[in-house]
């Protein structure tokens, strides 16, 4: 049958299943054509599992399309993509349609979109399986064989069930059960994890890792997560705005990344397991692959960039055994790059002011319930909150974590009087502020200069209407902060959020994520608050961007005294920022206490859960030392 | 699905936009111009009265004086076509206004307010969805008597649910995008909310929605015409001088034809102007 | 099920919301109810107290509608102004006619604008989608007594193809009087399904569940229909309201502009002439017909859409 496990690098080609040579994608919108991956070279042996990692406008998810012959209209690939003598993008979609399913498969992001939503679960698997002959089984062979597929993936119940039926997570198992219907030698998963909550996450990449040992078929997953990557594939390609940067076994790249970038990503993504002293971020954000077609792609973003960097796009060379790198200068900064990760990754001391301050918000019972539109009048309402009671004392900063459906974001958007509660108390700086609608227009101003909201969509945070600076001037005139010079005042809070003065005759649009999302945190500064409820302010953001919005955070308190709500789902992340924290789980809290206490000796079974669920590589599951 | 409109770029969008914009979207535009041009100075252009009879003449075919031919009471097409575009402009004007008019005030106010203010302005707009619009006008016109401002007024009602539900559509989809939530968090006035900050990003859709609500008036009140409920008879309109020359297809088509021509011209303009619109809007992250 | 029967109900209420408006027609004319009902006949008083008695015009307003609803909702709608014939008579004669139409008309206009629809679609931005939408942009911009009078032009005037006026004698005869009619009716009819059918599988097609089912090797047939223009179908559904208030409108129009004595000529002739009694049954029936078609829309939707019809939810 098929042979074994081929040698680590298959980029001698004989032992290739799949093999991309100068693999080059264009969009083409009216008369622009923009390049999307520039050239890229990548091969996948039989029965491996190859991690293509990178973050948005990389390009990755448009490789994984093209391998497959799918671009969407407007976008065109170039170069080979050869599978079983074949090149794929010769081919013609009759001749594709025989490869896809029975050759090679494509799992999407999305599970909510994926499946048709007309169409039983079982059809859909149904739909990919022919017999040996390679025609349509009968009606009720169909229904036993999908039945026997979808019991391969865990969830042999679902057959006669419609999609909408399922969770996130038994949609995701339902797609894959539809993607390896026709066995496929190769299943491409393109970021098959990313959309779901972090205790399915788990439980999606396990269940890909085991299928693909037990099919022994190839499996190249697509992800903007490292520590996806490192604890799932055997080699990784490190891909940054269309270009390769970085290839190489999966141990030996988190062992030593031997580019700068995949150093800076690896940097950014903070570790679960302490918080650091000081959050390294790459500066700046991603560029459009064609703006940096000349130099090294990463040399605007770089601080061991050179002049040389900045004249050719640099090749992929090899580094060292079976490692490529893309850097010129990888063998000047070897030794500086290793130090600078050796000193990142010290923890730092969390400082307690926690539970002695005086509060300045205290949530009581707080009840909320929604009644369902999506079902029929009179059914029951869903319980958002169910009696929930929390502190957050002055200056200090307090973290809610918990999934999709915890009442997270209810109880944000309830102290800020987005929704009004349906039982108990909201007490913000002795004012009761259970219901909004209820206060005089001396106790608003007073809650409104005292909490402020940061919300999760930076595109969607700011009127694309207006520019920068008559965002924040519109609040300072209502509030009366700054003074005379509201100029000066606008400049001041975007020097305070790290951005140019220049910047506030621009509009959204001109702005990258973490630009807007910085003028949001300036907005919400203009009323000079005491609290700000960050509402999964960094989860939007791509990982490099993320850390630095961390730090703006850190910086902003150390400065301001601001105190933080911070809300997520990311343990790693509220691990840097805050001091207390308290852990949601439908609509209840479950366990609180100081950060470390919680995330290193949880007590409650669902909080177990969670912290297992933080993806961390090989070595890092071993014991400490 | 993020936002609506943007900003910057604006000189090189402008530019795109002229590149992108379709033929026939830029000869709708040519059309409605001369339209325009039409209704301002026609009746200097025109060569002979819209009402002057020709008995003498009688029905003729096109020739060098009628570019058009006559009707049977002899009177020009060409000219009376050139007058009827007043008509065909000032009544589907103002349905088109007072259909906005009436949809944004009731669309921002339930999109926003919700409960219900919403419920019962919904109730109302999907009863007048089932309705046949035209056929209710012709009902309520034959019974209460025939009048061109009771058909207007008639039809502003039955336009405005459509401007009702869109605009409320986008307003209920703008007030839960974060940058308005933050604007109600940091206190400002609803007024400012509304007009400040909804209001603009929704204005383009209004506009767009204004020239297929002219199309669908323009239509309907020809129609009212065509059926001699709207305007009187005798009078230069396309609808009217449609009717009046039907039996005359054998004898001179283009008494027929040219009216119902332009009505169809006009119409067809405004619907794509109408629709590319929307497709701009769309391609910027809207669904319609 | 419930669903179907709360449906029921608004469709009940909405009805008798109906029926009230269309009573109140008579109210509604100018001149009293007396006079409008004497209409064209000569006034004496005897004539008067005959009308009086026979619409309870002395009854206070409540009992009137009380009885003329227990009439109604056995079709009487008393008789006609203008020829004193029963109104329920005068429709039955003129509905075979209009009925013909509208199938004739709609079975064209369903064929053409799904298969055209779907068609422009598969084939977007290319010519052919072009030609389709700018098809659809025209006749959507068309009312019915323009395209009306420009197929007669064509087709009877200029190639004598077809009749002028006329319904034509035995039954292959009356569909070929009828045919130009019927286009008419489709023309408009069509232009609305492939806005509706070309939208919904642009949508559709673009959607990441197609994606998916190409990504793993779905035949394209089963992609084209059971993915794509099975979901396609669901907008259609529901606007399948506006399509049938657009097919009313233009089959009024129609009979109007071909000489076709059928129920919409027959309203705008009882309009013309005040016959009151004649537009409230009219009305009352068309009335009953859109309710009727909403209901119906409503089932259909909920055969289309499983999301509808179940109420399980996730566990």
């Amino acid at each position: 049958m098929r042979s074994n496990v081929g040698p680590l690098r298959g980029a001698d080609g004989n032992g290739s299943l799949l093999e991309a040579v100068g693999l080059a994608i264009h969009s083409r919108i009216g008369g622009d054509q923009r390049t999307i991956v520039r050239s890229l070279d990548l091969s996948l042996d039989e029965a491996e599992t190859v991690g293509i990692v990178g973050e948005s406008g990389s390009g990755k998810s448009m490789t994984a399309r093209a391998l497959v012959g799918l671009l969407p209209s407007g976008l065109s690939a170039r170069g080979e993509v050869r599978l079983d003598g074949n090149n794929i993008l010769d081919l013609s979609q009759r001749e594709l349609g025989r490869i896809r399913g029975s050759e090679v498969a494509l799992v999407l992001q999305d599970p909510f979109t994926m499946l048709n939503p007309v169409t039983r679960c079982g059809d859909q698997v149904a739909d990919g399986l022919v017999d040996a002959a390679g025609r349509r089984l009968g009606r009720r062979a169909r229904r036993e064989e999908a039945s026997r597929r979808l019991a391969e993936v865990g969830i042999p119940e679902t057959v006669d069930r419609y999609p909408f039926e399922l969770s996130g997570g038994m949609r995701q198992r339902v797609a894959i059960a539809a993607a390896l219907a026709g066995d496929p030698r190769i299943l491409i998963a393109d970021e098959p994890s990313t959309a779901l909550d972090v205790t399915t996450q788990r439980e999606i990449l396990a269940l890909l890792k085991s299928l693909q040992t037990s099919r022994s078929m190839a499996l190249l997953l697509i992800t903007h997560d490292l520590r996806v990557a490192f604890s799932t594939c055997d080699r990784i390609y490190v891909l940054y705005a269309g270009s390769l940067l970085e290839v190489g076994g999966a141990g030996a790249v988190e062992a030593e990344p031997l580019h700068p970038y995949t150093l800076g990503l690896l940097l950014s993504e903070p570790p679960g397991d302490r918080r650091l002293t000081e959050l390294v971020a790459i500066p700046g954000s991603v560029p459009a692959a064609d703006d940096v077609a000349t130099m090294c792609p990463l040399a605007p973003r770089c601080q061991w960039a050179q002049s040389k960097c900045e004249v050719s796009h640099p090749p992929l060379n090899p580094v060292a055994d079976n490692r490529l790198s893309a850097c010129l200068r990888i063998d000047e900064i070897r030794a500086e790059m290793h130090s600078l990760r050796h000193n990142a990754e010290r923890p730092a001391v969390v400082h307690h002011t926690a539970e002695a301050s005086v509060p300045l918000v205290r949530v009581e019972n707080l009840e909320k319930a929604f009644a369902d539109a999506s079902r029929r009048r009179g059914s029951p309402p869903v319980i958002a909150l169910g009696g929930v009671s929390i502190t957050v004392g002055v200056t200090e900063s307090v973290g809610l974590v918990g999934e999709s459906g915890s009442g997270k974001t209810t109880l944000a958007r309830c102290l800020v009087g987005l929704e009004t509660p349906t039982a108990g108390v909201i007490t913000i700086d002795g004012v009761d502020a259970s219901n909004y609608g209820s206060l005089s227009a001396d106790q608003l101003r007073k809650l409104r200069r005292t909490v402020q909201i940061v919300f999760q969509d930076p595109y969607s945070s700011l009127n694309p209407l207006r520019t920068v600076g008559s965002a924040l001037k519109e609040v300072l005139e209502l509030h009366h902060k700054g003074g005379r010079n509201l100029e000066g005042g606008v400049a001041e809070l975007l020097e305070r959020v790290g951005l140019a003065a220049s910047l506030s005759r621009r509009k959204p649009v001109a702005l990258s994520g973490g630009e807007r999302q910085r003028v949001a945190i300036a907005r919400a500064l203009a009323v000079q608050p005491r609290l700000i409820i960050c509402d999964e302010p960094v989860s939007s953001l791509d990982v490099s961007v993320q850390a630095q919005i961390l730090g703006l955070f850190r910086t902003l308190r150390d400065e301001l005294g601001v105190g933080y709500l911070f809300i997520t789902h990311d343990l790693a992340v509220v691990r840097q920022v805050v001091e207390r924290v308290y852990v949601l789980y439908r609509g209840e809290v479950v366990e609180s206490g100081p950060v470390e206490t919680v995330l290193d000796h949880p007590q409650h079974a669902y909080t177990v859960r969670l912290v297992e669920s933080v993806p961390r590589s090989a070595s890092q599951q071993r014991p400490m030392r | 699905m993020t936002t609506l409109v943007g900003g910057p770029r604006a000189r090189g969008r402008r530019r795109l936009l002229l590149r992108s914009t379709p033929l026939t979207v830029a000869l709708s535009f040519g059309f409605i111009g001369i339209l325009l041009f039409l209704a301002a100075f026609g009746p200097l252009l025109a060569p002979h009265g819209p009402g002057s009879l020709n008995l003498a003449t009688g029905l003729t075919t096109p020739n060098g004086e009628f570019w058009f031919g006559t009707d049977d009471l002899g009177r020009d097409v060409f000219s009376r076509t050139i007058y009827g575009v007043r008509y065909a402009l000032f009544g589907p004007v103002l349905i088109v206004v007072g259909a906005f008019v009436i949809g944004n005030v009731l669309g921002l106010a339930a999109g926003y307010r919700g409960g219900m203010l919403d419920a019962s302005v919904m109730r109302w707009v999907d009863l007048m969805y089932a309705v046949p619009g035209l056929l209710v006008t012709i009902v309520l016109i034959g019974v209460l008597g025939a009048s061109y401002l009771l058909a207007v007024v008639v039809l502003v009602v039955l336009t405005s649910p459509f401007d009702t539900r869109v605009i409320r559509g986008v307003t209920l989809e703008q007030r839960s995008l974060p940058y308005v939530e933050a604007a109600r968090t940091l206190g400002l006035p609803v007024r400012a909310i509304l007009f400040r900050h909804i209001f603009p990003n929704i204005l383009p859709i209004s506009f767009a929605n204004a020239f297929l609500n002219f199309a669908f008036s323009l239509v309907a009140l020809s129609a009212l015409s065509f059926l001699g409920l709207g305007i009187g008879p005798g009078t230069a309109d396309w609808g009217r001088m449609l009717s009046e020359s039907r039996l005359l297809l054998f004898e001179n088509p283009a008494a027929a034809l040219a009216p119902g021509g332009m009505i169809v011209l006009t119409a067809t303009s405004m619907n794509l102007i109408g629709d590319w619109l929307y497709d701009r809007l769309a391609d910027r992250g809207r669904a319609r | 099920m419930i669903f179907i029967a709360r449906r029921l109900v608004a469709a009940a209420v909405l009805l008798v919301i109906m029926s009230g408006a269309v009573f109140g027609l008579l109210y509604a004319s100018p001149g009293s109810a007396e006079q409008v009902l004497l209409g064209t006949r000569v006034a004496n008083e005897e004539t008067r107290e005959n009308i009086r008695q026979r619409y309870n015009l002395d009854e206070p307003l409540t009992t009137q509608y009380w009885l003329w609803a227990k009439d109604a909702v056995r079709l009487d709608f008393g008789e006609s102004i203008r020829t004193g014939e029963p109104v329920l008579n005068a429709i039955k004669d003129r509905a075979q006619l209009s009925l013909r139409l509208g199938a004739y008309g709609f079975a064209v206009a369903f064929v053409a604008g799904i298969g055209l629809g779907v068609l422009a679609a598969m084939r977007n931005r290319s010519g052919i989608d072009r030609a389709v939408v700018s098809l659809s942009v025209v006749g959507a911009s068309s009312p019915a007594f323009v395209t009306g009078v420009f197929l007669l032009y064509v087709f009877a005037v200029l190639l004598g193809w077809f009749p002028v006026f006329g319904q034509g004698e035995g039954a292959m005869d009356q569909l070929w009087h009828l045919t130009l009619p019927a286009l008419t009716l489709a023309f408009g009819a069509a232009a609305l399904l492939i806005r509706f059918t070309r939208a919904g599988m642009i949508t559709a097609l673009d959607q990441d569940y197609v994606t998916f089912a190409r990504a793993r090797g779905v035949s394209e047939g089963r992609v084209l229909f059971g993915y794509a223009l099975r979901n396609a179908m669901i907008p259609v559904v529901t606007a399948s309201t506006v399509l049938l208030a657009a097919m009313l409108t233009g089959a009024v129009l129609i009979e109007v502009t071909f000489a076709l004595p059928g129920l919409g000529a027959l309203l705008v002739d009882s309009v013309a002439f005040k016959d009151v009694l004649m537009v409230q049954g009219l009305t009352m029936l068309l009335a009953a017909v859109a309710i009727l078609t909403n209901l119906l829309t409503d089932v259909l939707y909920l055969f289309a859409d499983p999301r509808i019809r179940y109420t399980r939810v996730a566990p």
